[in-house]
């Protein structure tokens, strides 16, 4: 507790914790007598006056034990209220304090017919608590009733006799229409004990008042056991009063508190962002004036920043916003968008889209892309038939305006370098080839999208028809070669020219000879 | 507890010698002190009609004085009257109306015994009441009692008690 709360509490109760000092003294001293009970209302008389004798019964042990535990919770702001509930009350604080200590317990229940004053019912908490002559004493007591509420509630107008107390008990009356209940307790009762008794008697109303409102003083006529049974959990009472005394119940009014806390907090935190945010929001709006924005939106972010989306038509507008909402202090995020940016990137991604498009359609292309507006960042990746192509694609991406990023990942097909020759007037491989064949094999599996066309040669020495069958069975041949190496049958188109190939006719005329029979690879770009 | 319970009033003008005639008769009663106070006093009687028992709750309500009327509200719910007249009032059959309004005004018309008080001191007297009877069917009898000597008490509540079960 804070300095100043200490001063408060002693300025507050100095007058209560003097006389609770004066009582503990006392009381100290006492309990080495506590089993003289004359003694007891002697000492403590001077402080607390006849509410003594009324609280020291029977069980003086309990009520002092009770009594020094409500001491060592004596917390402040407990102690506050109990001033105020005593000032409002009129009556002392001691006296609130001995009430909180005195346990209420319930011995005895009547049900009383109201009118004769007839008893339908008595229960006892044990035989202790046994009455004598009970037809008696509810007849007496409705007389009693009777006479009060005839004579002295008549008028004062202060409505029915509730409780009459006598010693340290009471007698509680909870009445209805044709009967009342009398309850004798222990204590006095109090809001809740009040309350338990109300309900119960509601709920005896509720099933058997007829019966009750007939009652001509023959008792079999009654559900004697249902009602009892009903009325028998007033006993319980005691207990129930009991625990809303201790520890636990503090802490669930804490409990209680501090979930009441939460919201409470929440809705001024929430309240006050929201008059920050209008704030905000009106300045904002004053500072835009020549700035139009469309579709205005404005939301709340955390730390009592507001953002704003919408769009401007131009770029300049954007760049004016933005401008002045840097040099305004206010913590806006902006979120606002040209409409001529979203145009220019329209265009953009049409461009793209066209130019891929079209290299796509190349042979041996296969090409994807993708474009990212806010960065102006396109990455390209793909497959195209040669350096040629490729360099001519990233030129023509490179000059589509506006593209500031790029990332390109195209790859060109291998080319196929070197020939198969043959002997004169033979399609035989010779071993040799062996190696290069492996390496074709295993290019043309990695591209298996592509056929690859195998042309076979012959020098052009003899028939025509003869060497067109030469050629034809050398491109056989190398075929059932890659075959055996997994190449599928269908990936090939087989060519053969009966004359030797056009490349080599620059070369020397022997050389020209040998060179002619062959067999040429090439990539066939039509996909499957 | 007894299953059946009765409330019977006991009314009469002041010293008729209403509470004497209760001392002759029940177990137990609250001290004389109460009626001062508030101006009944609760007596009760174990009774055994035929062969059920029955509880009666006598209410002795205080007597008229000059300055204080009868208390009606104490015969709210009375299952039966006792009118208790002094032998010696020569103006009983006024008397006896007037009880019997007062009951009939709080209470409908329950059954009502007559006891004429005191007989001892006039041994002889004997009331005529055939009118007062036809007048009102709820008169069942009338007693010649003495606290004194407890001639008819016994009697008279018996009757009672018979006629308001």
């Amino acid at each position: 507790m804070s300095e100043e709360l200490k001063r408060l509490k002693n300025l507050i109760l100095e007058e209560e914790i003097n006389s609770i000092a004066q009582l503990k003294k006392r009381i100290a001293i006492l309990e080495e007598e506590s089993n003289n009970k004359e003694k007891v209302i002697d000492a403590l008389y001077p402080i607390m006056g006849n509410m003594i004798s009324r609280y020291v019964g029977e069980s003086f042990k309990d009520f002092m034990y009770d009594l020094n535990e409500k001491m060592k919770l004596m917390v402040f702001i407990k102690a506050f209220i109990r001033k105020i509930k005593a000032k409002f009350l009129g009556i002392s604080e001691i006296e609130l304090l001995l009430k909180d200590s005195l346990i209420v317990r319930i011995d005895t229940i009547f049900l009383i017919h109201k009118e004769s004053g007839l008893l339908m019912i008595d229960l006892y908490r044990d035989h202790t608590t046994k009455i004598k002559e009970p037809e008696m004493v509810a007849s007496m007591l409705s007389a009693i009733r009777s006479f009060v509420n005839e004579w002295v509630a008549e008028n004062t107008k202060m409505g029915e006799v509730n409780t009459i107390e006598y010693g340290n008990s009471s007698i509680y009356i909870e009445s209805a229409g044709s009967c009342y209940l009398a309850v004798v307790m222990r204590g006095t009762p109090e809001f809740m004990v009040k309350n338990k008794i109300s309900k119960v008697l509601e709920y005896i109303i509720e099933i058997f008042g007829y019966q009750i409102g007939k009652f001509d003083g023959d008792i079999t006529k009654l559900d004697i056991k249902e009602i009892s049974t009903t009325l028998l959990t007033l006993f319980d009472i005691k207990e129930n009063h009991k625990k809303t005394k201790g520890k636990i119940p503090f802490l669930s009014k804490l409990v209680l508190f501090i979930l009441f806390l939460i919201p409470t907090f929440w809705f001024i935190q929430e309240y006050r962002e929201n008059l920050v945010i209008e704030k905000k929001r009106d300045i904002f709006i004053d500072n835009l004036k020549d700035v139009k924005i469309y579709d205005m939106e404005i939301s709340k972010l955390k730390n009592n920043k507001i953002s704003v989306n919408g769009f401007v038509m131009s770029d300049n507008d954007l760049e004016n916003l933005n401008f002045k909402l840097q040099n305004s202090r206010l913590k806006i995020k902006n979120r606002v968008t040209s409409i001529e940016s979203s145009l220019v990137t329209t265009q953009i991604q049409k461009e793209v889209d066209k130019s891929i498009k079209i290299f796509n359609k190349i042979e041996g292309s296969d090409i994807e892309y993708k474009f990212d507006n806010s960065l102006k960042y396109i990455s390209i990746k793909g497959i195209v038939a040669d350096k040629k192509r490729k360099n001519s694609l990233i030129s023509i991406i490179k000059n589509i305006y506006g593209l500031e990023n790029f990332n390109f990942q195209i790859e060109t097909l291998p080319i196929f370098e070197k020939q198969i020759y043959f002997d004169n007037n033979e399609f035989k491989i010779k071993d040799k080839y062996k190696i290069l064949l492996d390496k074709y094999a295993k290019i043309m599996l990695q591209y298996t999208q592509y056929y690859v066309r195998i042309t076979g040669y012959t020098n052009e020495i003899g028939s025509t028809l003869v060497n067109k069958k030469l050629s034809l069975n050398r491109a056989e041949m190398v075929k059932e070669e890659l075959v055996k190496r997994g190449i599928n049958r269908d990936k090939f188109i087989l060519d053969s020219v009966a004359s030797e190939p056009k490349e080599i006719l620059i070369l020397s005329t022997k050389k020209q000879k040998e060179l002619s029979r062959c067999v040429i690879f090439s990539w066939e770009l039509i996909k499957k | 507890m007894i299953k059946i319970q009765k409330k019977v009033i006991l009314i009469g003008n002041f010293s008729v010698g209403k509470t004497s005639l209760i001392k002759r008769f029940v177990e137990n009663s609250f001290s004389d002190d109460y009626i001062s106070t508030i101006g009944v006093k609760i007596s009760k009687k174990n009774v055994q009609i035929y062969d059920q028992k029955a509880t009666l709750l006598i209410w002795d309500i205080e007597g008229a004085t000059k300055i204080k009327p009868i208390n009606t509200i104490y015969a709210r719910g009375a299952h039966g009257a006792i009118i208790v007249i002094d032998v010696q009032d020569k103006k009983y059959p006024e008397q006896i109306k007037e009880h019997i309004r007062i009951c009939n005004s709080v209470v409908k018309e329950i059954p009502s015994v007559l006891v004429f008080n005191k007989i001892d001191l006039e041994p002889d007297f004997r009331a005529n009441i055939e009118e007062l009877k036809s007048q009102y069917p709820q008169i069942k009898g009338s007693f010649y009692t003495s606290a004194k000597t407890g001639e008819e008490v016994e009697e008279m509540f018996f009757k009672i008690a018979k006629e308001i079960k």
